[in-house]
């Protein structure tokens, strides 16, 4: 397909800043990823940072306002399928230059926007990819995108980086050789049809699960010299291999931890997926961005940056604002006593320890009108440092504006928060999500100030190390803080959320709200952009 | 509290009036949405307060419950504990004995209650509702009344009437007693069902007590009764009720409702209405409601209302966008709810902005003509309109 008549998106350029070791491939380092825009402005994301994960199209929890007002939320990443449930899927319909920013509101002076198919977290079995197609899941069941359907929508939608349809076997055994190689085929295949539309800035995921020989084939692959029809129609477009075409490399870890999970059980688990990421990433070249999604903790964040990884995705911090904890962790890890015991990264505010507590949600960080603590930097999410409006709506003339501009409000408390769990108020959830993200935005940021600061030492790399191994022992994995809070969340939604009259009629089981009815599988046309 | 009539409609019973409190002033007519458990359901007190809302309702019966009496005391109260800097009222609790009334039981003393979460006994007499709409801190609270079920005929009518009298009596008796008269203000519930000779017997007693009230709700409505039989003891009501007292109609909350309301002299009216069935996917338009859960939605760009100044549809917020998240993604009902609340208030802002210039029965006549289009307008806000003269 030759380029549409559309101005193609303009290329990403992503420069590596600093680096703790000059021998080593996989040392941590900082970048700057910069994508120009039309008129000559440009979005720069320094590195490591992370993006924001979207549900059927939005942050969860945030209406627009509030994305607006969370400064953590940059680059936001959509997954396309919920979309496939009409046909032409909405999005491609929006009248603008960037459909998709429009669509869904994200302001393109402010924010990278992202599509992949299927949410890579989501590793549920589902009806198994074909030679021609990938399996996707929408609301009304299971579609069968073709690649040259999904091609289509991304012309019509215009994303500034789109992740290439890859071949994953979902199963909770490893899938055979055989099924793996022509994983390894389609996938490299699907990379070469996307570039040849020339449209976006392609991120590869790197295949091969969890066989470092697949995954070292699949990398070589990309350095192929091209041939046949694949040569002809990329070598106008400057590629050579398929991996000139590409802007990132990314390792989704959802279906590799789920093949972790029965296979022989390891003493490290994350150690043996940074071996395996970097299996991949070993024969590429250094200089485009390495994204890992679905890191389920700090700590494992922070050995993704020490093993030479870049970027990352928000999931564990939204996860934690969906079962009623607030992040409360920062880099470095505050000194504390020789012997004192680790904490959580965070506060479970189901705990009846919370129902009397006055204080802000972090401790680490403080509010915006709090002059106490002085020495800590300020969260600016709006439950830290809510702010009212001096220019609300005025309905009548005798309706009054405030009479200057007030400063920030005290912190919204963990007591209120609390209480907005327990009686099942959506209003908790809308605070913990932005200042979750928030905390992790300051974690991205401090990490990227320390990596510049000790940069120029020699024991730079031993240093970070060093900080990384206290953050271990200062802040306990978040396993068990999650586990509980996703317990509490599940009693209060029980007893008070949708359906518990009819549950406490008949005693019914955990509702299913989403529900996958099996249709026939319908292949989907291309949209005509 | 201040009470200011500022402008009177020359045709209709409606005036416009404003109302200062101490967390400052509202106009009214107003119609205030609902944070039933200390919040509005999705919102932020900045978000609520960038709609243009200067006064939300807070309940008495589910606070008490959580966060409980305690945890407020402990917070300073509701203002601080949910940080809403503006005006809030709170409603005693006697709507949930209607509401709830499989688990409850009246008695001269007051309401036992079953919490329908726990099954715990709770006992809510008029003194303990002072005493926690003390501990709320609302600027105006409700006296607890004995409300029946509007539907309810019979001895148990005028039995509720007459003990609403006598709560009043205890009410009073408690906040005067309490120190916070001055911060607090408390507004009587008118009862009597729907029968006018209770109705008239109830607003003479309560009408007495008139020194040591602040204002006057009408209650006992909003309960499936005929629209018919609604508007007349409304207008029954508010023909009697003095006039230097604002006047509440509990439970008020569709647009044709509050502008009939408006008219016959009502200024101020609260209901779960906008909030919920936004929830459900319904924006309230000028030209009626928009089920948004419609495929006919599916495709289209255009948000809301164009003209309309809430965040959702000043940022362009499609239909279509709305459609494919509704139901699915809270954000989407937050969105919904900060339309809807802005359409209430900008419905009573316009109708307020018509008093003052004296033009409301036309401003009714137009609203009436776009609201209900083609299927023409009900017949009780025919009659009802056509009593204080606008045909």
């Amino acid at each position: 397909m030759a380029t549409s008549a559309q101005p193609a998106t303009p290329p990403l350029s992503f420069h590596v800043g600093v680096r703790l070791s000059g021998q080593n491939p996989f040392a941590p380092r900082t970048g700057t990823l910069s994508l120009p825009r039309q008129d000559s402005s440009a979005i720069e994301i320094s590195t490591p940072d992370f993006l924001t994960l979207t549900s059927r199209g939005d942050v969860p929890h945030l209406s627009r306002d509030h994305v607006k007002k969370t400064d953590a939320i940059g680059w936001v990443h959509v997954p396309f399928e919920s979309f496939l449930e009409r046909t032409p899927p909405v999005p491609t319909l929006y009248p603008s230059e960037r459909p998709l920013h429009g669509f869904l509101g994200f302001d393109p002076s402010r924010h990278i926007v992202s599509v992949s198919l299927r949410n890579w977290n989501d590793s549920r079995d589902i009806t198994p990819n074909g030679k021609d197609t990938v399996s996707a899941l929408c609301v009304r069941g299971v579609r069968a995108v073709t690649p040259s359907a999904y091609n289509s929508y991304i012309t019509s939608i215009r994303p500034d980086i789109v992740v290439a349809l890859s071949d994953i076997p979902f199963r909770s055994t490893p899938p055979s050789e055989k099924r793996l190689v022509k994983s390894l085929e389609r996938s490299l295949l699907w990379l070469g049809q996307i570039l040849r539309i020339n449209h976006a800035n392609v991120f590869v995921p790197m295949a091969g699960l969890i066989d470092d020989v697949s995954r070292d084939d699949f990398a070589t692959g990309l350095l192929e010299t091209l041939e046949g029809s694949e040569a002809r129609e990329l070598q106008p477009l400057g590629f050579h291999t398929l991996n000139d075409g590409v802007a990132g490399y990314t390792v989704d870890l959802a279906p590799l931890k789920r093949l972790q999970q029965t296979s022989s059980p390891e003493s490290d688990p994350t150690s043996q997926l940074i071996d395996l990421a970097q299996t991949s990433l070993r024969p590429l070249p250094e200089g485009k961005p390495r994204l890992v999604t679905g890191c389920e903790s700090p700590h494992d964040i922070l050995q993704f940056i020490q093993s030479g990884l870049d970027l990352f995705d928000s999931h564990f911090a939204q996860q934690a604002a969906d079962w009623g904890v607030a992040l409360d962790f920062r880099f470095r890890a505050p000194s504390s006593q020789p012997d004192a015991a680790a904490v959580d990264i965070g506060v479970n505010l189901y705990d009846t320890e919370h129902e009397m507590a006055f204080n802000r949600l972090a401790t680490s960080l403080r509010g915006g009108a709090e002059q106490d603590d002085a020495s800590l930097p300020i969260c600016p999410c709006i439950a830290c440092t809510p702010k009212f409006s001096s220019t609300p709506i005025l309905h009548s003339s005798l309706d009054e504006a405030p009479a200057g501009e007030e400063g920030p409000e005290p912190p919204f408390t963990r007591g209120y928060i609390h209480h907005l769990l327990h009686t099942h108020e959506m209003t908790a959830h809308v605070l913990l999500a932005a200042h979750n993200l928030s905390v992790l935005s300051r974690f991205f940021a401090d990490i990227r100030a320390f990596l510049a600061e000790v940069s120029s030492a020699p024991d730079a790399e031993e240093r970070f190390n060093a900080e990384v191994r206290k953050f271990g022992e200062q802040y306990k994995r978040p396993d068990e803080l999650m586990r509980k809070a996703k317990v509490n969340w599940e009693e209060v939604n029980l007893a008070r959320g949708k359906g518990r009259l009819a549950r406490e009629k008949a005693a019914k089981a955990t509702e299913n709200p989403i529900e996958i009815t099996q249709h026939p599988e319908r292949v989907l046309p291309d949209v005509v952009p | 509290m201040q009470f200011e009539i500022i402008a009177r409609c020359p045709t209709t019973r409606a005036r416009v009036s404003r109302m200062k409190l101490t967390h400052g002033s509202t106009i009214l007519p107003t119609f205030m949405p609902v944070a039933t458990q200390a919040c509005i359901k999705g919102l932020t007190p900045q978000q609520t307060e960038e709609l243009g809302i200067t006064l939300i309702l807070n309940n008495t019966y589910h606070l008490n419950l959580r966060p409980g009496k305690r945890v407020l005391d402990a917070s300073g109260g509701a203002h601080v504990f949910q940080g809403w800097k503006r005006n809030m009222l709170t409603d005693s609790g006697g709507f949930q004995m209607v509401s709830l009334s499989s688990f409850s039981e009246v008695t001269e003393e007051g309401v036992r209650f079953s919490s329908p979460f726990t099954g715990e006994p709770t006992m809510l007499t008029p003194e303990e509702s002072m005493r926690i709409q003390h501990s709320i801190g609302a600027d105006i609270i409700m006296q607890l009344d004995d409300v029946v079920s509007s539907l309810t005929t019979g001895p148990r009518v005028e039995e509720a009437m007459g003990r609403s009298i006598r709560w009043l009596d205890r009410c009073i008796a408690v906040h005067k007693a309490s120190g916070k008269a001055d911060q607090q203000n408390l507004f009587a519930i008118v009862q009597g069902g729907l029968d006018h000779n209770l109705r008239s017997k109830c607003l003479d007693d309560m009408i007495s007590r008139k020194d040591d009230v602040a204002g006057y709700a009408i209650g006992g409505l909003s309960g499936g009764e005929e629209k018919d039989i609604f508007w007349r003891i409304i207008s029954q009501c508010t023909a009697k009720l003095p006039t230097d007292r604002p006047r509440y109609s509990m439970g008020i909350g569709f647009a044709e409702d509050l502008m009939v309301c408006m008219a016959l002299g009502i200024d101020m009216a609260d209901c779960v209405f906008p909030t919920r069935t936004a929830r459900f996917g319904v924006a309230l338009t000028f030209d009626g409601p928009l089920n948004l859960r419609l495929s006919k939605h599916a495709t289209t760009m255009d948000p809301i209302d164009k003209d309309c100044p809430c965040p959702t549809c000043k940022e362009g917020v499609s239909r279509a966008i709305l459609h494919h998240l509704i139901s699915h993604e809270t954000a989407a009902a937050h969105a919904v709810t900060q339309h809807n609340l802005v359409f209430q208030a900008r419905l009573m802002g316009d109708a307020r902005e018509a008093v003052l210039k004296g033009t409301f029965p036309q401003f009714l006549k137009h609203f009436f003509g776009r609201y209900f289009g083609d299927s023409g307008y009900p017949r009780w806000c025919v009659d009802a309109l056509r009593t204080v003269g606008v045909d």
